[in-house]
């Protein structure tokens, strides 16, 4: 009964072996994990080679002496609907994922998520940070002068491994890029950077009105947009697409209002201002829409 | 006789499915239309697939850091390490979380192991809840998603520290010297052929991933559904309220089920609108405690166990919140 088992699971191992080098294959597997992660994928590719291989052989030699002690701890599912139940359920990803791996999430999942303008800033704090920390450090030292003394070295140490050449290299990205968005008439908001664009046209927005601007991604609409506007929009992707949240930007004008949610479109028109839930927010402006077709990567991922 | 034609009924079985696989690797994506199936059910199952292939990595390499615990270190060795004051042993047992770069999937396996080795459970249980947050990767994804505001990022990696120490005494409180693992486990040593030695530790690897991945494929199918029909957007009106807002945010946190590397940028998506208590309750709960791991848990622990766990988790890190926004904290 054992080696049935072990015949059973090496071949759902291989089976995921499989879905795997097939979305390799069909570079499909950005659209389920970001390509940052790839590299874990093809570890569990090789894990799952080898586990797989291995328990295919083995369930053909006799291995009754070799599984003394271990199954108390590894109990096999003893009927046969729990057998069937169990083995089912390591198929539904199976199959989802070589039958249904084209599927791009849509509008229904944004309009659910929210649209971000850029990244968000910070609520407003009820209490002022700095004097209540201020007052916190005064007392302390007051209590234990040499304590405090040690803190401060320790918080500085601190400070000065935060600051290493990663974190440097960030920052300095992003001055090149706000120089280059200020100093181009056209800004193009490519995928590779994507939200840290939508996110500088936001809090550079002053200074970018009346620019040129191109993006593509697909038609989204909140619940309360008049016809003539929508959010061209895509998914932004840290490490699988559970964690996406929806990036874009708002375009309106009279032209917008014939265009189906979930069509992809390259937009290009001229960066003003509007109101939008009390926030102030880019828009954009006369659009000229081109139909695109569903790019090969349709997510974007996150920078860091 | 009767053995030969079940052996043959067992391998025309096994041929079956590995040709159904084979088939649908080479024409699975042209045998179904997808316009044809309701988009609600193509989001929730590539939400679903996309948790599941997230996942696998990182439990594989849980079970291999699991079977090699099993393998390498005795009892013995693991016992002179743990300091015996059950109570001081909770400071150097968040340490050790801290250094272990292991995420939320991977660590249950270990934390599993660690106790069926002889570590007292309310260190595991410390282990478990830091390890996933205190770590080089989460702190990069939290600082980048926060640049503004670092207080979120220190209150996070404090919060997270602080709190495990407590939930590990309140678990050593609550269950002593119990063991509330779900299966019987040997106290001897296994003794396999040296030849052998190998090939059991993967045995052991393979049938320990299909252990935990059936709760996890369980588990990722219930998230995936949330993650696909929750609707986050209903949440923004509530968000400034300071006793609300925190616990929305870990209800937010379980269902979600979040990577701990991935959820800081989901936080910082509701930063306008939430107070920062709530965010860094987000930030420090799901990491501890999600829909998925609590599957996860049901696969090692007894259920009793995984509930009071649970209820431990929420009540420290809810009171720990409130606590930091009456003292102007948070």
């Amino acid at each position: 009964m054992r080696s049935f088992h072990m015949f059973i699971r090496g071949i759902i191992l291989a089976g995921y072996a499989l879905l795997l080098i097939k979305l390799l294959l069909t570079s499909q597997l950005a659209n389920y994990v970001s390509p940052k992660m790839h590299p874990f994928i093809y570890f569990a590719l090789f894990v799952l080679l080898i586990l797989g291989g291995m328990q295919i052989w083995r369930s053909g030699t006799n291995t009754s002496e070799c599984h003394c002690h271990c199954d108390g701890e590894h109990p096999m599912p003893k009927t046969p609907a729990a057998t069937v139940f169990i083995y089912s359920l390591f198929l539904l990803p199976l199959m989802i994922g070589l039958m249904l791996s084209n599927h791009v999430l849509d509008s229904s999942v944004a309009s659910k998520r929210g649209v971000q303008f850029g990244a968000q800033p910070l609520a407003e704090r009820s209490n002022s940070p700095i004097q209540t920390e201020e007052k916190d450090l005064l007392e302390e030292y007051l209590r234990d002068p040499e304590g405090y003394m040690k803190k401060v070295d320790e918080r500085v140490n601190e400070i000065l491994q935060e600051d290493n050449s990663a974190v440097q290299s960030k920052e300095k990205e992003k001055e090149q890029l706000k120089k280059d968005l200020i100093g181009t008439d056209k800004i193009v908001v490519t995928d590779e950077k994507y939200i840290s664009t939508i996110t500088m046209i936001n809090e550079h927005l002053e200074q970018l009105i009346g620019k040129k601007v191109e993006i593509t991604g697909f038609v989204f609409r909140e619940k309360d947009f008049p016809s003539n506007q929508l959010v061209v929009a895509r998914f932004g992707v840290t490490c699988c697409i559970a964690d996406a949240s929806v990036y874009g930007m708002l375009v309106k004008g009279e032209n917008v209002a014939k265009l189906k949610d979930d069509t992809w479109i390259k937009v290009t028109g001229t960066i003003q201002q509007t109101t939008y839930r009390q926030s102030i927010i880019p828009v954009i402006e006369q659009p000229v829409i081109e139909m695109i077709e569903v790019p090969d990567r349709p997510y974007v991922y996150e920078e860091y | 006789m009767e053995n030969a034609v079940k052996q043959i009924g067992k391998d025309v079985v096994g041929a079956a499915l590995f040709g159904g696989i084979l088939l649908l690797f080479l024409f699975g994506d042209r045998l179904i239309d997808p316009s044809s199936i309701p988009k609600e059910v193509l989001n929730v199952s590539t939400l679903f697939l996309s948790i599941i292939l997230e996942a696998i990595p990182f439990i594989l390499l849980g079970v291999f850091a699991s079977v090699l615990i099993q393998t390498f270190i005795s009892e013995d060795t693991l016992k002179r390490f743990i300091p015996k004051h059950p109570i001081l042993a909770l400071v150097p047992a968040a340490i050790v979380g801290a250094f272990l770069p292991i995420c939320e999937c991977a660590i249950v396996p270990v934390v599993r192991r660690l106790v069926l080795k002889g570590m007292p459970l309310h260190l595991g249980i410390v282990i478990m809840v830091t390890a996933p947050i205190l770590n080089p990767v989460v702190f990069a994804s939290t600082y980048y998603a926060f640049q503004t505001n670092m207080d979120v990022v220190y209150a996070r990696m404090g919060l997270a520290f602080v709190a495990s120490i407590v939930i590990g005494a309140i678990i050593y409180f609550l269950f002593r010297t119990s063991l509330p693992l779900k299966k019987r486990h040997h106290s001897h040593e296994h003794h396999h052929h040296s030849k052998n030695r190998w090939l059991e530790t993967l045995s052991h690897a393979s049938d320990e991933f299909f252990d935990v991945g059936r709760y996890l494929i369980v588990g990722a199918l219930v998230a995936s559904v949330f993650q696909a029909g929750f609707d986050r957007t209903t949440l923004l009106e509530i968000g400034g309220d300071q006793a609300v807002a925190p616990a929305i945010m870990m209800g937010l946190a379980y269902i979600l089920s979040l990577c701990s590397e991935a959820d800081a940028f989901v936080a910082s998506s509701f930063g306008s609108t939430f107070t920062i208590g709530s965010l860094v309750a987000f930030l420090v709960y799901g990491p501890m405690i999600d829909l998925k791991n609590t599957f996860m848990l049901f696969a090692y622990f007894k259920p009793k166990f995984v509930v009071a766990f649970i209820f431990v988790v929420t009540v420290v890190i809810y009171g720990s919140i409130i606590l930091l926004q009456l003292l102007n904290i948070l």
